[in-house]
């Protein structure tokens, strides 16, 4: 699918979407897009960062045109390319070229998963030249004042095979994510999934928990997502001991003695 | 002959040595061990039997007097518990050797340590990994869980009952374990040995106006300087245990919930566990009483205004100095009845208090801290260059007193440090180590920051060598020490933390220089690179693609004349460019036995050299480690390249400077570069192993063991899906080798001299 099969119309946010600033992320941002700097946001998985960038569009009054990155991910994917249509050959944009000329912000979720020619291209764009070379055209977009670009990047695998290299990360304006705090978090859990303050503190009570077992046995400790989700079960009516183990033990490891001990701490806090 | 009486004999060889005879053909049968199976169903005595091999494959005498005991151990059969009771006998004889293992099976339900390994109830071994998890799992602190005489925690380490078999039911007994640990994490976490008396004076001072001067100011510890101004400590000491018991079950009662009405059910039982007093002194009674009150007993037994004050207790959330203030108004209640005080039994989950092993815990943390915040301050001063003179300092902050009623405040931790008048950012390890100093003292004490003589470049080389003299073992704490398990095919299961490895630096400066050894092999060198120089660029284009980069001329003209025929076009019209992304991670593991002393290590040396030229074209992510090792209790492994270590001079120094050490013992590094592999995220990730030959080592390892012990690291690496490709440059029969790398995953070079053009030759290959 492609982006001018759709209106750009459709890529404004039109609903507030929720969200709950956790620092000054909201005021950093809006201040790099007056500057027209792009933002690279850092952060675990699940902790609100597409969130926040679908609020800031929503915020700015721009449309946003996300793409999650994925290791087939070619730049023509990003950029456009030719098309037959009736018989003759026509250009389509791609998301990125598109976000260019109508003065979007564009996300790219997930940046370092992407083929490495595809962060080639959005140097030009990411520095003070703000422009996009389309080969095939033979043409250089200038971006829109509004334009923005927006990467996200999970360092917390510490792979080394997959990394940001320097030249492309210093272009960057960076914006770190964590998981929010104790009272946002429940706020947000409680908020999202329907369930009642307490059963929220109780669900983030065990995220907190098992994020302190990061590199204490676990790779990563449960999402704000997973406690959502878990949250969700508990309110369709599933009870809350079990919907912990479906939401969140079984996701974050397969080890017999690691979900026991989930398990204890499952039943220490409900 | 009995009627299992074949298979029973054929478990012993011939002639069979025990102890105390040599059985010849004939005498075991004349002895009647062949029909000590008689009267088992055919199935029982299969289970005997297969139990038996088990034993006798690890020493045959172990299965000897499994038979001949039989009758004393029955009972496991019927219980289905035979195979359960064999691991308990092999670890025995492992630890102990064989008469211990012998008295065990000849005991049987009598032994001393029977109930400790097969008894009722939870213990520990099956439950430390559990509880250990659930503890770290409670804050931010890295605690321990490990086996003691008595419960208390250091508050590092939380010691537990080896079993506890209280209740009938195991659920109780765990749930029992699981408060203990709450309990000593909340010792910890509200800082229960930190009590500091120069927080409180008044307190203090009053104790000496009231009680008269005792004070003990050489202490260790300040809580137990503190119990020590009481008449008698004994009663102080208990009061506080309580009252911060108290404060714990509040604290478990908000954080935890889900533990706190569990643990109020637990604590009604435990009332009935606790021992009768007759004949006791009134303030026994009383301080009895109360703690048979807070375990939920009839009100009765404990006073009103004490029921109040622990109420309160409860609710007010105090701090440790407030527990203090609250011993010494409960002390002045109860001092005036009747003594002496015989303490009583204090609640099993509480456990004891141990102020001097705490004292003594965060002395030994200050100091591991002090050193490391020095080793981390001189990498930084090293790293700036800077001249000779060096002032270090923390810049001033707003808050100067760490003091405020008697309670500690947080205070912001510094994000600079000065050097000589500089403002640098702490780095991130330091930042870490620098809170810990915080967290201890409050601040950073200047003595920290003296630059002295042994601060200057050789310093940090100087405190990270820990190397020790050859014939030392590992010990399974020190720094860098994995304890790994070792698989014995004699009873098809694992030696669990049996070998311990140590990952070290390859030292660099060697005297030859490598720019020579390099030199020597340009002609091969440049064809090498040549080779990788085309992988690098090995892309296809392929045609006809749904979509792609470019579009299909050929196709598209096609498709046109179609149309305008009247034909329905392809749609497959696109060119699209297929690089080959190299998504590889490999581990060479490189044997650096004594064996290969001599020329198969230059030759090893050489190899390297030019496989990491030859790899740094392909930009393929790599690390290379060097193992050898003298018992399970020292393997050694020698980093020469990691991941995230660049190819460069000091790496080809470390390769120039490779040694043939001591023995092989092959499987414990395989599973520790197992994990390393496993944490890299490469969608290909080979480890590739180099070795002279047989798995060796002075303890047992050679043979068989070694074999399958190998063959079994292998099969786990594939597990987690690693391919592993072994490399054998064995000059002898390799008829094992196939069964210990599996058939197709090797490959046998003869020719020592052939190594540096083949080993990169083979890794172009398996990653093409
Ligand atoms: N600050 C917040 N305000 C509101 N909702 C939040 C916030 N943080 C997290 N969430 C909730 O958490 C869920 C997951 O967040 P989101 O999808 O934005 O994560 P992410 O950081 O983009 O994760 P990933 O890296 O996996 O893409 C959201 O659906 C939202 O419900
Ligand atoms: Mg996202």
């Amino acid at each position: 699918m492609y982006i001018n099969e759709k209106d750009i119309e459709e890529y404004f946010i039109r609903q507030e979407p929720f969200y709950l600033p956790t620092g000054n992320e909201v005021l950093v941002f809006t201040r790099a897009w007056e500057n027209r700097m792009p933002v690279l946001l850092k952060g675990p998985t699940g902790c609100g960062k597409t969130r926040f960038v679908e609020y800031m569009a929503w915020k700015l009054n721009r449309p946003l045109v996300t793409v999650a990155c994925h290791d087939d991910l070619t730049a023509a994917d990003l950029v456009g390319r030719y098309h037959i249509k009736g018989g003759d050959t026509v250009w389509v944009d791609g998301p990125l070229t598109r976000a260019v000329r109508s003065g979007a912000l564009c996300y790219l979720d997930e940046i370092v998963e992407a083929r490495k020619d595809t962060t080639v291209i959005i140097h030009p764009l990411s520095d003070n030249r703000r422009v996009l070379p389309v080969e095939k055209l033979g043409k250089i977009i200038e971006a829109q004042p509004e334009f923005m670009l927006i990467i996200s990047y999970n360092p917390g695998y510490q792979s080394i095979v997959k990394d940001l290299k320097p030249s492309t990360r210093q272009r960057f304006v960076s914006l770190e994510f964590s998981y929010p705090g104790e009272d946002s978090e429940i706020e947000i859990v409680a908020k999202e999934s329907g369930v009642s303050k307490e059963t929220a503190a109780a669900l983030v009570k065990i995220g907190r928990m098992t994020r302190n077992l990061k590199e204490k046995g676990l790779i990563e400790g449960a999402s704000t997502r997973l406690l959502i989700h878990a949250g969700k079960l508990v309110c369709s009516g599933v009870e809350p001991r079990e919907a912990c183990s479906y939401a969140i033990t079984g996701t974050l490891s397969d080890d017999r003695e690691m979900l026991s001990a989930i398990g204890e701490m499952v039943d220490a806090v409900f | 002959m009995g009627s299992y009486g074949q298979r029973i004999l054929s478990l012993f060889p011939t002639p069979f040595y025990t102890g105390t005879r040599i059985y010849f053909d004939g005498d075991m049968e004349e002895e009647g061990i062949d029909k000590l199976l008689d009267g088992l169903t055919s199935e029982k005595a299969d289970e005997v039997i297969s139990a038996a091999r088990t034993l006798s494959a690890v020493k045959p005498e172990l299965a000897f007097y499994l038979l001949l005991f039989f009758s004393n151990n029955r009972f496991l059969l019927e219980e289905g518990r035979l195979a359960q009771w064999v691991k308990v006998v092999l670890d025995l004889y492992d630890a102990q050797g064989l008469l211990p293992a012998q008295d065990f099976i000849k005991l049987g339900k009598n032994h001393p340590l029977f109930p400790l390994y097969l008894g009722s109830g939870v213990t520990l071994r099956e439950k430390s990994s559990i509880l250990e998890t659930y503890a770290n799992s409670l804050g931010k602190e890295q605690l321990v869980i490990k086996e003691g005489k008595s419960h208390y925690t250091d508050t590092t380490s939380i010691f537990l009952p080896s079993r506890i078999s209280t209740f009938d039911d195991n659920k109780k007994d765990m749930l029992l374990y699981k408060a203990m640990v709450t309990h000593k994490y909340g010792q910890i976490h509200l800082e229960t040995y930190k009590l500091d008396l120069g927080g409180i004076p008044d307190l203090t001072r009053e104790l000496k106006t009231r009680y008269g001067d005792t004070d003990k100011e050489n202490c260790l510890s300040d809580l137990r300087r503190f119990f020590s101004f009481f008449p008698d400590p004994y009663i102080a000491c208990d009061i506080f245990n309580l009252a911060d018991t108290v404060r714990i079950e509040a604290w478990i009662s908000h954080n935890l919930p889900g533990l706190y009405r569990e643990l109020i059910s637990l604590k009604k039982e435990l009332i009935f566990l606790r021992p009768i007093l007759d004949g006791s002194t009134a303030i026994t009674r009383v301080m009895d009483g109360i703690v048979r009150w807070w375990l939920g007993e009839d009100e009765e037994l404990c006073p009103v205004m004490i029921r109040e004050m622990i109420q309160s207790l409860f609710e007010k959330e105090p701090c440790t100095a407030d527990l203090a203030f609250f011993t010494y108004d409960f002390y002045t209640l109860v001092g005036v009845l009747e003594g002496p005080y015989k303490p009583v039994e204090q609640i099993p989950y509480a456990g004891e208090l141990r102020p001097e092993e705490a004292a003594r815990e965060r002395l030994r943390k200050r100091e591991s801290t002090r050193l490391e915040f020095r080793r981390q301050l001189s990498k930084l001063i090293c790293e700036l260059e800077t001249e000779k003179e060096i002032t270090v300092t923390v810049p001033p902050s707003e808050s100067s007193s760490t003091f405020r009623e008697g309670k500690r405040v947080k205070q912001d931790l510094p994000q600079e440090l000065m050097v000589n008048g500089k403002a640098i950012p702490v780095p991130e390890v330091m930042g870490k180590i620098i809170e810990e100093i915080y967290e201890d003292l409050g601040s950073i004490p200047s003595s920290y920051f003296t630059i002295s003589d042994e601060m200057s470049g050789h310093h940090f080389s100087h405190l990270c060598d820990v190397s020790p003299g050859p014939a030392n073992l590992l010990s399974e704490t020190a720094e860098g020490v994995h304890a790994l398990d070792e698989w014995d095919y004699r009873r098809q299961g694992y030696r669990k933390n049996w070998a311990l490895l140590r990952e070290t630096e390859v030292p660099d400066g060697a005297s030859e220089s490598y720019e020579e050894v390099l030199a020597g092999y340009g002609t091969l060198l440049r064809r090498i690179k040549r080779q990788f120089e085309v992988i690098r660029q090995n892309q296809v284009l392929l045609k006809r693609q749904k979509d792609g980069d470019e579009i299909d001329l050929d196709a598209t003209v096609g498709a046109i004349a179609d149309l305008s025929a009247g034909i329905n076009p392809s749609d497959e019209l696109f060119l699209r460019l297929k690089r080959d992304r190299r998504d590889i991670a490999a581990i060479f593991l490189i044997d650096l036995s004594g064996s290969t002393n001599g020329w198969i290590n230059r030759m090893e040396r050489d190899m390297l050299l030019i496989l990491c030229e030859a790899l740094s074209v392909l930009q393929d992510c790599f690390a290379i480690y060097g193992f050898s090792g003298n018992t399970r209790l020292r393997c050694e492994l020698y980093r020469i390249k990691g991941f995230d270590e660049p190819y460069g001079g000091k790496i080809k120094a470390r390769i120039m400077n490779l040694k043939a050490y001591e023995y092989t013992r092959l499987g414990p590094p395989i599973r520790y570069v197992t994990e390393v592999l496993s944490r890299t995220e490469a969608r290909t990730r080979l480890l590739i192993t180099l070795s002279d030959g047989k798995p060796d080592d002075y303890d047992g390892y050679r043979g068989t063991y070694g074999i399958e012990d190998t063959r079994q690291a292998l099969i786990e690496a594939k597990r987690k899906g690693i391919y592993p490709f072994c490399i054998t440059i064995d000059k002898a029969e390799h008829s094992y080798i196939k069964h210990m790398y599996g058939e197709i995953n090797y490959i046998f070079i003869d020719e020592i001299s052939h190594l540096p053009s083949k080993v990169p030759e083979i890794y172009r290959k398996l990653t093409t």
